[in-house]
């Protein structure tokens, strides 16, 4: 699975390559995938197989490939059948964030809504089901994750006017065995008698329904787009939904549930058993599709089963996994648009004097649109007890006017134009204690940290940077140990696994795009600020440092007499980051 | 639940597609009357919503042949009419390659080119039919390509304008011929065409570097114009824009 295991921790014990020698890390092998557009995906390793997904476009988008992890040699490919129109309802970019693997199956997504099923051996098509429908603004970006049997697949759209929802697949016929929607009525919602939110505001019948003007819940967003976590012990699945619809939140009053919602559910059943909206009536598209990590943590002298999420809103919730409790939400990035979270209600409180009112232009909203974090997923190390954190660092002017729901057409009704916070870098890498309710160090980097993150059991935390750096750092202090330049700016997920050489090897895809990367890979103006949603304000000088990418690219230590020189010296280490 | 695009004649489908407005219908009110306007028959015959018309208009036979060599290329500018029968709009190229190497250009004119008030409306149908959801308000471009620079991707002609937004493109773009009056099409061709300019100190080809990075348009959510291009700032390398400063 792209997140590393049912925790989302994205930690491996490999010590192979560790503090010590990682400076002399070597480019091993590299794969294209043959489409230059924004590459999220995480390549996925089982069985000595690497498999990994191209973005949706060209004459074969979300193409898949199977090549022998340890050589890069390549064994199959699948190409699912073609819809280009759905690039044009999708709001970021045409990115994949991933595939799944499970009983020898891999498991694809594709941006035009069908799950397909492959045997991983072979790469022979075994089913395909339709999930959703373009022409209704839905796609399907999200890497799929198969708990007990079922294949759990979300919608995007949430520019779009989309209805949310989490859909649950048996992995051996495609068939869909639940659909729980973000909005409507408490039988859609999948909420029944199990359902036990903490907080009082989220009790009672129908709110997916009463907290919206009349019918507006059918098109008001909340889709699935981010990461799906799993406690096995308490057999609850963990996931959160998207923004609600339109932007302009002056044409939604209410608390709009269950938008920006972080979910428990019975994977079986797909049943409610608890439920936490971050962002009650969201005013700025911070979704709450933020990853929720499965771990346990010792606070106050008691062992607490905890869910942290690295809010969108640019909160560290640090979540009773088991009665979604928050027990501490703290800022981890510059705030002006909440003044925090009221830990007795549970409720974001924000900040009533940046008030989106229609047509205001509000400005120094922080943090901007795409929050404090966006999709990019965090990895924690039960070695330091650190979360790594890649992250941007953006604030926005805002400003909202009526919008018109068309199907299939964005659903805004707002102007926004990002840019650098305070301090003037768009990005950040950082470590996070979560028991502290500190942040114990920080690389400041000029763009959005769009990639995701790994730490490893050798003490080491990779990243890249959309200024084409693929950087691993000292997981216990930040030190710059190692970096390589590569062709296109990062936005992946690395990874590290085992050759069957016995060689560790580290893999991501080199390929700048996504939400604040379409500048450089896309027709864009990096003269119109309000151009990608606003991000190319932020993101407008990108192209001067990439173009788009299709790499994927597996680094390995050197082997005696591979080409390094004899005597090679250790590479000096860098210098340490400020 | 959301009804599709399918009643018959152009303002009904119109209304069809605000009746499905969710929320205070301020967009709505401002453009349903003028929807009613857009409904009046222009000087010239409208293109209709693609039955045939009946009549055919003579492409004027190309001059020349292919025995001219590969250099020597002619131009068949055809006669801008106003207004655009369907059967000329048909006969719109989308490419630079002329089997034969005679190039033909389409011969069909924008009724209100250069119309202001006609941008004007454009600029609110732009923003009505959620044109700006995809290519950005002043057409910076997000799902869909920019518009603020030239050339597009399927012609920059006003035939070619016009056909991309009447019969949408495989890319992504939706298709509106037959879901809005073809007088609301024209009126966004001619915003469109107001808001397309080279890159600023643009020559034949684009460069990018630190040197030709010196201007960005004043951003949106500080007013709204049919010129963009006339409002201009010094480039904010991705910080707070000059004109909040």
């Amino acid at each position: 699975m792209a997140a590393k295991n049912y925790q989302n921790t994205r930690f491996s014990p490999m010590e192979q390559i560790n503090a010590g020698n990682v400076a002399q890390l070597k480019l091993a092998w590299t794969f294209s995938v043959g489409v230059d557009r924004g590459q999220e995906a995480a390549p996925i390793v089982v069985d000595g197989m690497m498999y990994v997904v191209a973005p949706y476009a060209g004459p074969y988008p979300n193409r898949v490939f199977a090549l022998d992890a340890t050589t890069g040699e390549l064994k199959w490919s699948y190409a699912p059948k073609p819809n280009p129109s759905a690039a044009g309802v999708a709001c970021c970019d045409v990115v994949n964030r991933g595939l799944a693997y499970d009983a020898g199956k891999i498991f694809l997504n594709t941006l035009d809504d069908h799950t397909v099923a492959l045997d991983a051996k072979t790469g022979e098509e075994l089913w395909v089901t339709q999930l959703g429908e373009i022409n209704r603004g839905e796609t399907v970006t999200m890497a799929p994750l198969v708990v007990r049997g079922k294949v759990m697949v979300g919608n995007s759209g949430g520019e779009m006017g989309v209805r949310g929802w989490l859909t649950a697949l048996d992995e051996n016929t495609g068939k869909i065995v639940w659909r729980a929607y973000s909005t409507g009525p408490d039988k859609d919602v999948l909420i029944g008698p199990d359902f036990k939110p903490k907080y009082d505001w989220m009790k009672g019948k129908d709110l997916g329904v009463k907290t919206w003007p009349a019918e507006q819940w059918k098109t008001g967003g909340g889709t699935v787009w981010g990461w799906v976590s799993y406690d096995p012990e308490l057999n609850l699945i963990f996931y959160g939904s998207g923004n609600p619809g339109p932007w302009n939140s002056n044409q939604r009053p209410g608390d709009n549930l269950w938008t920006a919602t972080i979910f428990a559910r019975d994977p079986d059943t797909g049943q409610a058993k608890w439920a936490y909206q971050a962002s009650p009536h969201d005013l700025w598209d911070h979704d709450e599709i933020n990853e929720s990590l499965v771990i346990d943590l010792e606070i106050d002298g008691k062992q607490r089963k905890i869910l942290l999420h690295p809010g969108r809103n640019g909160y560290m919730y640090v979540i009773d996994r088991a009665t979604g409790e928050v027990i501490s939400a703290d800022p981890f990035d510059t705030i002006t648009a909440y003044k925090g979270v009221d830990l007795k209600t549970g409720r974001s409180i924000p900040n009533e004097e940046l008030h989106p009112s229609l047509n205001r232009n509000v400005q120094n909203v922080c943090p901007a649109p795409p929050g404090a974090k966006d999709w990019q997923p965090t990895a924690w190390s039960p070695k330091t007890k650190l979360l790594y954190v890649p992250h941007q660092h953006l604030c926005a002017n805002f400003k909202t006017s009526e919008v018109s729901y068309i199907a299939g057409t964005p659903y805004l009704g707002v102007e926004a134009d990002m840019y650098a916070g305070p301090g003037g870098n768009r990005g950040e890498f950082m470590a996070w204690d979560p028991v502290k309710r500190e942040k114990v160090w920080a690389i400041k980097e000029n763009f959005p940290v769009w990639s995701g993150a790994l730490v490893t059991g050798g003490d080491v935390a990779f990243y890249g940077t959309m200024d084409r750096l693929f950087k691993a750092v000292d997981a216990r202090d930040g030190k710059l140990l190692w970096q390589f330049r590569a062709g296109s700016g990062f936005i992946g997920q690395p990874i590290t696994y085992m050759g069957a050489d016995g060689t560790q090897y580290v893999a991501i895809m080199s390929g700048v795009g996504g939400w604040p990367g379409a500048i450089a890979n896309a027709e864009l103006d990096p003269h119109v600020r309000n151009g990608a949603l606003g991000f190319v304000g932020a993101t407008q000088d990108l192209p001067l440092y990439t173009a788009g990418g299709s790499s994927l690219m597996v680094f390995a230590l050197p082997k005696p007499g591979d080409g390094a020189p004899p005597n090679a010296q250790p590479a000096p280490r860098p210098e340490a980051p400020q | 639940m959301m009804r599709g695009l399918r009643t018959s004649s152009p303002l009904p489908r119109a209304r069809a597609i605000l009746g499905l407005t969710a929320g205070p219908l301020v967009c709505a009110t401002l453009l349903l009357p003028r929807l009613a306007v857009a409904q009046q028959p222009a000087d010239q015959p409208a293109p209709s919503s693609g039955e045939p018309s009946g009549k055919v208009v003579e492409e004027p036979t190309p001059s020349g042949s292919a025995g001219g060599g590969p250099t020597q290329v002619e131009e068949d500018t055809g006669s801008y009419a106003g207004g655009a029968p369907a059967a000329r709009l048909l006969q719109t190229p989308v490419t630079n390659v002329f089997p034969g190497v005679v190039k033909r250009k389409p011969g069909v004119a924008n009724p209100v080119a250069g119309d202001a008030e006609a941008a004007t409306r454009g600029m609110q149908y732009f923003n009505a039919f959620n044109c700006s959801g995809c290519h950005a308000p002043n057409g910076g471009g997000g799902m869909g390509p920019s518009l603020s620079n030239a050339p597009f991707i399927y012609g920059s002609e006003p035939a070619n304008i016009y056909l991309s937004i009447y019969q949408g493109r495989p890319g992504g773009m939706p298709t509106f011929g037959g879901t809005v009056p073809d007088s609301v099409i024209w009126d966004l061709v001619t915003y469109i065409q107001g808001i397309s300019k080279p890159w600023p100190g643009q020559k034949w080809g684009v460069t990018v570097s630190a040197e030709t990075m010196k201007v960005e348009q004043v951003p949106t959510e500080f007013g709204a114009s049919i010129d963009p291009w006339s409002q201009t700032q010094s480039f904010s390398h991705g910080q707070r824009p000059n004109s909040a400063r």
